[in-house]
């Protein structure tokens, strides 16, 4: 796994990587007297999938499209490849992929001129070799008119579109939308393998899971600002893990709290309970008594989640939406 | 750089295009092929207009030859005159009401179905017949004046300016060919291509706004004014096809009806048209610019090219409102002289290249600073 350039938890940009991919600061769109974003920070570096996460509304889609050019920053700094977002737009997307989290496609045309039109526009015919093989992974049929795809299909072709001409960064906003799990797995592979290839994967998603198993680095916003920016493995060992034991017996709440242990509940002769630091020692306490069941899991992302938004944001769950940002 | 956007905006929309140009082709067409049936139908009207006719004798004592129809149960007919204007219902009505009220006078009761008199040549006289009928009632012919003498009826409506605005103010002569084509069809032509021409002129942003492939296109590292300019191109080559198109049906269908069709002149009035239609498109592509709803922009474009055309019309129906030429586009088309042959106002085309040429800057600098709506 290639994770390079990650910058260290909680402080974007202090661990400058050499030449950051994209870069942030302070970026701000409010649309009239709506805020769409609001002081936004993150440095990404070459060679990582960058996970984007956050609730409907909560600004991801803002930050993509003001990346893009597509709409303009009100404030702050935003640089892509190097270059500022607005000035040097043009290059920008000449060697930028785009995934759009909604989007349409010319219904009347076959899947092959669409993606052969957009290959024209980027003066990149030389890619079709590209495009065809990224076609057979997803197992995507040219010959195909677009009108008669069906929601899953219609995705791959904006994946492909977004990927066929090698570009060194991919935008994604909610890229796994509509595919079946197979051909998400293959889009994680592929995500992988361009990241391995020193490419940097940007990727919106309000799926935790999903960004648990592709992502190296994840950065959570809500209602417009960031609320962290943490690598997952960080992240994941920072929320511990969560140690589910059933004994025959009743045992004491006391013979549980050690050192490392939080968050115990019991419920009968059961206790669940969230574990940091020398899992070893809190196995071998719990021994002592005689046990039915045992299982450890990884602190879950969706809990993650619902915990800092909960600690960080006033205690609305994920998904409550509510900002007015797009 | 090859033209993609160009090509790919004439291949997403060739079909409608092939469509409206035969609808056009028919019209154009089918009109022209009337011409023939129109003469004859004229010449009906000319020989018995309105049950009455008058003939002139000039020199050397401005002797009036009147001549009637025979009305069959006719017990005696009372031919009326006067200096001013009037209508039978008024003559009838005023017959029935208090006889000092008449300002006409008889200028013959008898059985006979003509009248030769002496008139001042200096007065416009008008007659009507009255005619008795057996069963005790009353009708009449229409009425004929001496002021119309020599005109036919068609000629007397293109005195009008209700009339001779459609052919910018000129009392043009109706049947002949060109006359006939100007009148019949070219004085709307341009409001109906030019409905096309906004629709087509919107359609440059919007079909990719409201079908939502903008954010793919100009994800491509082509400019935004690149996307508007070699839309504005497509458009105009579509436009040029629908000038031609007109002038097509019209030569094959005055051909092939045996008229002398004057080639040249017909193609300039139809071509004419051509930087017209482009800046109406122009124009509506700025609205598609500057509106977010799309909907909305395509309604504002139809109306304006309604208001231009009243605009036009209204412009030639006095010297008094000559100036609404100058707030329409469509006054800087005239079909009616380019149709007749005078072909010298170039300046009037070099103003609506500029006019376009501005509107299409516009619309670039405007779209180069929108935000794209999702």
């Amino acid at each position: 796994m290639v994770t390079s350039a990650g910058a260290p938890t909680g402080d974007p940009g202090a661990d400058r990587p050499s030449r950051p991919v994209i870069e942030l600061k302070g970026l701000t769109k409010y649309y009239g007297r709506h805020r769409g974003i609001e002081g936004v920070d993150l440095t990404i570096g070459r060679g990582e999938v960058f996970g984007f996460l956050g609730p409907n509304g909560s600004g991801k889609t803002t930050t993509i499209r003001t990346m893009l050019d597509l709409i303009r920053r009100t404030g702050g700094e935003c640089r892509v490849l190097g270059l500022d977002s607005e000035k040097g737009s043009k290059e920008i997307r000449r060697r930028t992929g785009y995934l759009p989290g909604e989007y349409g496609l010319y219904e009347a045309l076959t899947v092959e001129a669409f993606l052969g039109f957009l290959l024209d526009l980027r003066d990149a015919r030389a890619s079709e070799g590209r495009m065809r093989e990224l076609a057979s992974i997803f197992e995507l049929d040219l010959g195909r008119r677009i009108s008669e795809l069906s929601k899953g299909n219609r995705q791959k072709v904006g994946l492909v579109q977004a990927f066929m001409h090698d570009p060194e960064l991919v935008i994604l906003d909610e890229p796994t939308s509509g595919l079946d799990p197979i051909m998400q797995q293959r889009f994680y592979a592929l995500a992988r393998r361009e990241c391995a290839r020193g490419h940097t994967v940007f990727m919106s998603s309000h799926l935790l899971s999903e960004v648990e198993s592709v992502c190296d680095r994840v950065a959570i916003v809500r209602e417009g600002r960031l609320v962290t920016v943490e690598r997952i493995d960080e992240l994941k060992e920072r929320f511990g893990k969560v140690l589910h034991v059933t004994f025959d017996s009743d045992v004491p709440r006391a013979a549980l709290e050690m050192p490392g242990v939080t968050d115990v509940h019991q419920e009968g002769r059961s206790y669940t309970m969230t574990v940091r630091g020398d899992v070893d020692r809190v196995v071998k306490a719990v021994a002592s008594h005689r046990v039915v069941s045992l299982t450890m899991e990884t602190y879950h992302l969706e809990q993650l989640f619902f915990d800092l938004y909960g600690a960080k944001a006033g205690g609305n769950g994920p998904g409550s939406g509510g900002g007015e940002a797009r | 750089m090859g033209m993609h956007l160009l090509w790919m905006t004439l291949r997403q929309t060739w079909k409608g295009l092939l469509v409206f140009s035969c609808i056009l082709l028919f019209i154009s067409w089918g009109m022209t092929m009337v011409y023939p049936e129109f003469l004859k139908m004229q010449e009906e009207d000319l020989s018995e207009a309105q049950g009455i006719s008058l003939a002139w004798q000039d020199e050397p004592d401005h002797i009036i030859n009147l001549t009637w129809k025979p009305v069959p149960g006719a017990v005696n007919y009372t031919v009326l005159e006067n200096n001013q204007s009037f209508d039978i219902s008024t003559i009838i009505a005023l017959l029935g009401g208090d006889p000092s009220n008449l300002t006409i006078s008889v200028a013959y009761v008898g059985t006979g179905t003509s009248l030769v008199k002496a008139v001042d040549a200096n007065q416009t006289w008008y007659y009507t017949v009255l005619v008795a009928l057996a069963d005790g009632n009353m009708t009449g012919t229409g009425v004929v004046t001496t002021r119309d003498i020599g005109l036919t009826v068609y000629e007397k409506m293109m005195e009008q300016p209700a009339y001779s605005a459609f052919s910018g103010g000129r009392n043009i002569n109706i049947f002949s060919f060109t006359g006939f084509v100007d009148i019949e069809l070219m004085s709307y032509w341009a409001l109906m291509i030019g409905f096309y021409a906004a629709y087509f002129g919107v359609g440059t942003v919007s079909r990719d706004v409201e079908r939502k492939t903008m954010d793919i296109l100009l994800s491509t590292p082509i400019s935004r004014r690149r996307l508007l300019l070699e839309r504005g191109a497509a458009v105009t080559l579509a436009m040029l096809l629908l000038s031609v198109v007109g002038a097509v049906g019209v030569i094959v269908g005055g051909t092939q009806a045996g008229v002398d069709v004057p080639v040249g002149d017909v193609m300039a009035a139809f071509v004419g048209c051509w930087p017209l239609l482009v800046a109406i498109a122009a124009l509506s592509m700025l609205l598609s610019v500057v509106m977010n709803d799309q909907k909305a922009a395509m309604g504002l474009s139809f109306a304006l090219v309604l208001v231009f055309y009243v605009l036009n019309y209204a412009s030639f129906l006095s010297m008094g409102l000559r100036f609404l030429r100058w707030a329409t586009p469509m006054g800087y088309y005239d079909h009616t002289g380019l149709m007749i042959g005078d072909w010298t106002r170039w300046g009037d085309v070099g103003a609506m290249f500029a006019l376009t040429a501005a509107i299409a800057l516009l619309a670039v600098w405007l779209f180069e600073r929108k935000e794209l709506p999702t």
